[in-house]
């Protein structure tokens, strides 16, 4: 099942203007892949997803899943297409893991929300996917945000569309869910072969687990390719380099764009290599080969212009010091 | 497998249970001692004195079956009110239905004066003014709804609503004769012993089309419960339900507030209470359970409107304030604390 | 959502099919209609075999509004009277002792009333708008009594409902004395009492109509002005110039300033108006529950700068009253309308009645 869109034009009408955010899109959404949506807030990342998602029309052009025109679909039918995973605030009293869950199925069941043992199957999957055996019959409300959150996910997996759309699923949660819940996706995606689209701000994390960025740095921007190509063309740089932030394509991550005055030359290699340039780097230092003042990495200390100190933090109050007295 | 279902193997035969005794008793016990013997007598048909006969068949039986209809009626609006605007404290009250239908019927009995009779339009007019009077209202309470997101504001939208029809009906006050404006005040009351059968023949049917109809949507409303968001993207039809919720809810307390006046906080309490009570949101339970809450817990009030020993006769509505108002608060503090 | 469409259908013609129709009334062309002298809300409908009482409907222009039958009627025995101001005719007719219940014993001056209520003889059953329907029920009182409305409410419905018969006496609304002491009529004809009634009313017209015409031959010049009632929250309410207390004063002699008003009810005004314009009047009549001058002062120091206070002509309607609020005044005097009016005719000329003793009205000393 494919999401194809066709010259989509994304936007809103205001007071009888329309206000255009993206044009003429032509994007496909392939099977049993994850596709991470980056941008910056404003960017239109809300309204694109929204559009996706069948929850707003678009301006013109048209989002077909299947063939289908998705917005000439009844709710009924889009809930059997795509399901989401929105950031909205789930007051759920009274309610259990399993029966949120089960919620994912009413768009199979009758007028009465009557569940059949085909649904409780599905359902019993969702859980299994989403590691929530332990936490399945335990009230909603008494989950942590991670375990609440794979929750919101599991319905989405017992709504058992061939598309789930995401909206930053990992706002609010710590680090550790935040990997949890973006890894979990990418399994979801292979194992069971549906596409899911994920709005998130991890642009670290999507990079390393998604198949598919879209990319979206401003309104009327837009590229959509592997993560590697992007960081090689140089979009990535380009969408979010700025004074203070760069971003580096040897290590793939974002670092903070500093203008040293006193610069220190470095030599080692490893980790202890890697962690000292970063603390003198944090600590206003340049590392310059040129430099006359010099760290070398000894075994388990650190020599600097030939005092020995055992600590890193020894060594930056050495080296603040050394500088000091040259300037 | 449920543990809410579960429960209600258990306490749906004690709910039952409940509502036949407290139906039984009011219509036994009031300011007229009139022995059991004699009632079972009236019941089989056997006149014993026209006084006690008409006291039992005319005057408790439809106030019992009005304190049960009403009941179920009240509480089950409460409770699709609460679900649909995810507010704890919804209420056919505090959003503003009993002052529509309030003021749907000031105006038919203000307009009964350009047509010469009061009674007019008779019975079918006062539901029909009632519908419309709370229709119209809960229709404007939703649309508000949809652009206002903070549930407290949307409270206070539902109070001046309330405040804006009860002030239309003083001013309509003015301009009425004084007969208009007494039994406009009779009505204000809140009472449940001033129906009678004829009014009952269309006070039970529209009740029990409400809650018929509040019960096909228990999908709907269990949907609702993740929000509308969800609700939308798992194939609810917003606008469908949204004006079958105006629909029931206006057959359930328009109606009923249009015969009996206001009746206060059953829609409000009862809700909750069931909630606690079976510990479950599902609908399909909360409903049924609801209703039958509702029905016993304001039978329970008629009863106790009558102090023993005394010949005075309590009013309704000090009762379902004297249980609901610490029922409420015991909801906000409870809601707090988990916070 | 087409099943919910035809429900709706369904609903809305059945319920059209059954509104209720209003009762239609047939006329038959052999009436004879026996209009009371100077009541305006009752009058008497004979036919060949039949005599009923007709109410008439004040805020319909006198449309009748009850009917009830008379011949076949037997007289009633068991009384409610749910207003106090009934007591005067009944006490006429002899009749206080076929009261079984009353509203409630406050604001009863009546002992004998009071003590039947003490002995468990008169029950209580509460006012009008919540009136016990199982008691007066149980009790089926052959009449019950009401000071007319056009809405009887929920427990006065049920009551009717029951078979009850309710009067809905409207001698409140009458706007002459003697129109409302007709009234004693009604209560003769419903408890057997014709020719009684009959004969105390032509006794009390006879009196009251003497003392206009000696009060007429001996007027003098300058007559009496006076005013009535006092301030409450910045509103002087007075009588209006078409109602019973104005009729009183003309019929006293006296000279009311707002005689040429058209209502029947009473006139708001406002105080600081009556403080201005109307504090040297030498004549002050009813003052509120006062009893004497202190009482007065105590409201509004205001009073002692009025002339009829400081030449202590301020009287009350309530010589005759007890500590719970009870006064003879409302209870008596709607059927005794001479007592009334002597007592105003002494008050504003006690030379035209010099041995003439307050009965309701007592001077604030």
């Amino acid at each position: 099942m494919l999401l194809v869109t066709k010259d989509l034009t994304t936007g809103y009408s205001q007071k009888k203007e329309q206000v255009i955010i993206h044009e003429q899109l032509n994007i496909s959404l392939p099977e049993g892949k994850m596709v991470a949506l980056i941008g910056p807030n404003g960017s239109g990342k809300s309204t694109l997803l929204r559009t996706i998602a069948g929850l707003q029309k678009p301006l013109s052009g048209s989002v077909l899943v299947d063939g289908k025109n998705l917005f000439s679909c009844n709710n009924a039918e889009k809930s059997t297409l795509i399901s989401l995973v929105l950031t909205d605030r789930i007051e759920a009293g009274y309610l259990s893991v399993e029966q949120v869950i089960s919620f994912g199925r009413y768009p199979y069941t009758g007028w009465g929300g009557n569940l059949s043992p085909a649904d409780w199957d599905r359902i019993e999957q969702a859980i299994i996917l989403c590691h929530l055996e332990r936490l399945a019959k335990k009230p909603f409300s008494q989950l942590s945000d991670g375990e609440k959150q794979r929750t919101m996910i599991a319905r989405a997996i017992a709504q058992d569309t061939p598309i789930v759309v995401l909206d930053e699923p990992t706002a609010h949660l710590d680090l550790s869910y935040r990997v949890e819940i973006l890894s979990l996706l990418k399994q979801l995606s292979r194992n069971t072969n549906k596409s899911i689209v994920v709005a998130t701000h991890e642009l670290d994390l999507a990079m390393h687990l998604a198949d598919q960025l879209w990319l979206m740095p401003a309104q009327h921007q837009f590229f959509s390719n592997i993560p590697e190509e992007l960081a090689l063309n140089g979009n990535i740089s380009d969408s979010f380099n700025s004074a203070l932030v760069q971003f580096d394509e040897w290590s793939g991550t974002f670092r903070i764009n500093r203008h040293p005055t006193k610069f220190i030359k470095l030599t080692g290699a490893g980790p202890r290599a890697v962690w000292t340039q970063k603390a003198l780097e944090r600590e206003g230092f340049g590392i310059d080969k040129k430099s006359e003042t010099e760290v070398v990495l000894t075994e388990e200390a650190w020599c600097i212009n030939n005092e020995t100190v055992l600590t890193l933090t020894a060594l930056i109050s050495k080296a603040k010091e050394m500088l000091n007295e040259q300037a | 497998m449920n543990f809410a279902l579960n429960r209600s193997h258990f306490v749906y035969p004690l709910l039952t249970l409940l509502l036949i005794i407290f139906f039984v008793t009011d219509v036994c016990y009031g300011t007229v001692y009139i022995p059991f013997s004699e009632i079972w007598q009236i019941m089989a048909g056997i006149e014993v004195s026209h006084g006690n006969k008409f006291i039992i068949l005319d005057f408790r039986l439809p106030k019992a079956l009005t304190a049960l209809f009403a009941g179920a009626a009240l509480s089950v609006s409460g409770l699709v009110m609460q679900t649909f605007f995810r507010n704890a404290l919804a209420g056919p009250y505090v959003l503003g239905l009993s002052s529509g239908a309030s003021l749907g019927v000031a105006l038919l009995v203000m307009a009964g004066s350009f047509f010469g009779g009061l009674l007019q339009f008779g019975q079918w007019g006062i539901i029909i003014a009632g519908l419309l009077g709370s229709g119209f209202v809960l229709t404007m309470v939703m649309a508000a709804s949809s652009r206002i997101t903070d549930s407290v504001s949307l409270l206070i939208i539902g109070l001046m609503f309330g405040s804006f029809t009860s002030a239309t009906v003083s001013l309509l006050q003015y301009f009425s004769i004084p007969e208009l404006i007494q039994s406009y005040l009779f009505w204000t009351f809140g009472s449940l012993s001033g129906i009678g059968w004829e009014q009952l023949g269309f006070m039970i049917p529209a009740v029990l089309i409400g809650l018929l109809l509040s019960f096909s949507l228990q999908k709907n409303l269990n949907l609702l419960l993740l929000g509308e968001n969800y609700a939308v993207s798992m194939g609810l039809n917003l606008k469908t339900t949204r004006i079958l919720i105006v629909i029931c809810c206006s057959l359930l307390a328009g109606v009923v507030t249009s015969f009996c006046g206001p009746v206060a906080f059953l829609g409000l309490a009862v809700p909750h209470l069931t909630r606690g009570l079976f510990r479950t949101a599902d609908h399909r339970v909360l409903l049924p359970a609801t209703a039958m809450l509702g029905a016993a817990l304001l039978l329970f009030c008629d009863i106790c409107t009558q102090v023993p020993g005394k010949d005075i006769t309590l009013p309704i509505n000090a009762l379902t304030s004297l249980i609901g108002a610490p029922v409420v608060i015991a909801i906000i503090m409870k809601r707090n604390q988990r916070l | 959502m087409n099943t919910y469409k035809t429900v709706f259908l369904l609903v809305f013609l059945w319920a059209c099919g059954s509104s209720t129709k209003n009762g239609t009334t047939t006329e038959s062309t052999e009436k004879k209609v026996i209009k009371p002298k100077y009541a305006r809300f009752f009058q008497l409908e004979v036919d060949k075999n039949d005599t009923a009482l007709i109410i008439l409907n004040p805020w319909k222009n006198g449309q009748p509004t009850q009917r009830i039958q008379l011949s076949g009627r037997s007289a009633a025995k068991s009384i409610v009277p749910m207003s106090t101001s009934f007591y005067g005719y009944l006490e006429l007719l002899g009749e206080l002792d076929k009261i079984t219940g009353i509203e409630n014993q406050d604001f009863v001056y009546n002992a004998q009333i009071l003590e039947r209520v003490n002995s468990g003889q008169i029950k209580e059953l509460g006012e009008s708008g919540v009136i016990s329907v199982e008691m007066t029920v149980r009790m089926n009182p052959d009449l019950l009594i009401i000071s007319g409305t056009e809405i009887l409410g929920p427990n006065l419905n049920k009551i009717q409902q029951a078979g009850l018969l309710i009067l809905n006496d409207m001698d409140w609304q009458e706007q002459h004395p003697l129109g409302k002491a007709e009234w004693i009529k009604v209560f003769g004809l419903l408890l057997g009492k014709k020719e009684k009634a009959d004969s105390i009313f032509g006794e009390i017209e006879h009196k009251y109509i003497a003392l206009c015409d000696t009060l007429r031959n001996r007027l003098p010049e300058k007559k009496a002005n006076v005013i009535l009632g006092y301030n409450y929250q910045g509103t002087w309410f007075m009588p209006g110039g078409k109602s019973y207390v104005a009729q009183y004063l003309a019929d006293a002699g006296a000279q009311y300033p707002f005689n040429t008003d058209t209502s029947s009810g009473s006139i708001p005004l406002s105080s600081e108006l009556v403080f201005k314009q109307y504090s040297e009047y030498p004549v002050w009549l009813n003052p509120g529950s006062c009893r004497n001058k202190k009482d007065l002062l105590l409201l509004d120091s205001r009073y002692g700068r009025f002339s009829a206070f400081k030449k202590s002509a301020v009287y009350n309607n309530n010589r005759r009253s007890n500590v719970k609020g009870g006064n003879d005044f409302w209870e008596t005097s709607p059927a005794n309308p001479h007592l009334v009016l002597a007592d105003l005719v002494y008050i504003f000329y006690p030379q035209i009645l010099p041995d003439h003793q307050l009965y309701f009205y007592q001077p604030l000393k």
